[in-house]
């Protein structure tokens, strides 16, 4: 059955993760949403792993999908949604990056 | 509770800081275009996430994750959202190649590919590149 099948590449994805393997993750909750695609947790657990892998635009778009499933996961996506969200429209970090390359250049 | 139960908390389900994650990623895929590890190059990325002020435990797991599986460097240039951000996030990926040695091809390629996800063209792209070189003193 694809949703037994898909629980198995959560399983795996949740073991990539806690070794710290964040792109085998996103891998493997990939495969677990193509098998069963109204398995809302692997949305967020897909996301988790993308945001870990540096790409939350790719994250957010996961994380909708997570909410407008209206699932038992459905909150936990809407909430780091917003955080995501909250970071990224934050003032841009430009006088941060600055600082960090003038000591970069002295190093 | 099933593996497929939402967790109780949302603690550890993304890094702290989302676009310092870009970013620290970015700059190890600089410092390291020559695919190899020198244990300076990872001392010098830690001393920068802390200036980012990203947990050292925290920097340390997406650096290994990096170092093991590379990301698309256009692909982290998208995810900052504002161009002229983008710009300031390129200016201190040049001084990181200055930092790690010289521009070689492939800290040419990677700095290129940047720009080209930002939106940076190649003449803003070399007049950002020779500034870092002159503040390096390497001009």
């Amino acid at each position: 059955m694809d949703v037994d099948h898909a629980i198995q590449f959560t399983l795996k994805g949740q073991e990539a993760m806690q070794l710290g393997q964040y792109e085998e993750a996103a891998r493997a909750y990939h495969e677990a949403i193509r098998l069963a695609p109204r398995l809302d947790g692997a949305y967020f657990q897909y996301a988790s792993a993308l945001l870990w892998r540096g790409l939350p635009n790719e994250a957010l778009a996961a994380l909708d999908r997570c909410v407008a499933l209206g699932g038992p996961w459905r909150e936990h996506a809407s909430g780091l949604a917003a955080s995501v969200r909250a970071q990224l429209g934050a003032p841009p970090k430009k006088s941060k990056w600055a600082a960090i390359r003038g000591k970069v250049l002295t190093s | 509770m099933t593996d497929m139960d939402p967790p109780t908390t949302l603690e550890g389900a993304a890094p702290t800081l989302i676009v310092e994650t870009v970013v620290l990623r970015f700059l190890a895929r600089v410092i390291h275009a020559d695919g190899v590890v020198d244990p300076r190059e990872v001392k010098l990325l830690l001393d920068v996430a802390a200036g980012l002020e990203m947990g050292e435990e925290e920097a340390r797991r997406i650096l290994e994750d990096e170092l093991n599986r590379r990301s698309d460097v256009a692909a982290l240039a998208r995810q900052i959202p504002d161009p002229d951000e983008r710009m300031t996030v390129f200016s201190l990926g040049c001084a990181m190649v200055y930092a790690g040695g010289r521009v070689g091809d492939d800290e040419q390629t990677i700095l290129d590919a940047f720009a080209h996800g930002a939106g940076i063209d190649a003449t803003a792209a070399a007049e950002i590149l020779a500034d870092a070189a002159r503040e390096a003193g390497r001009a």
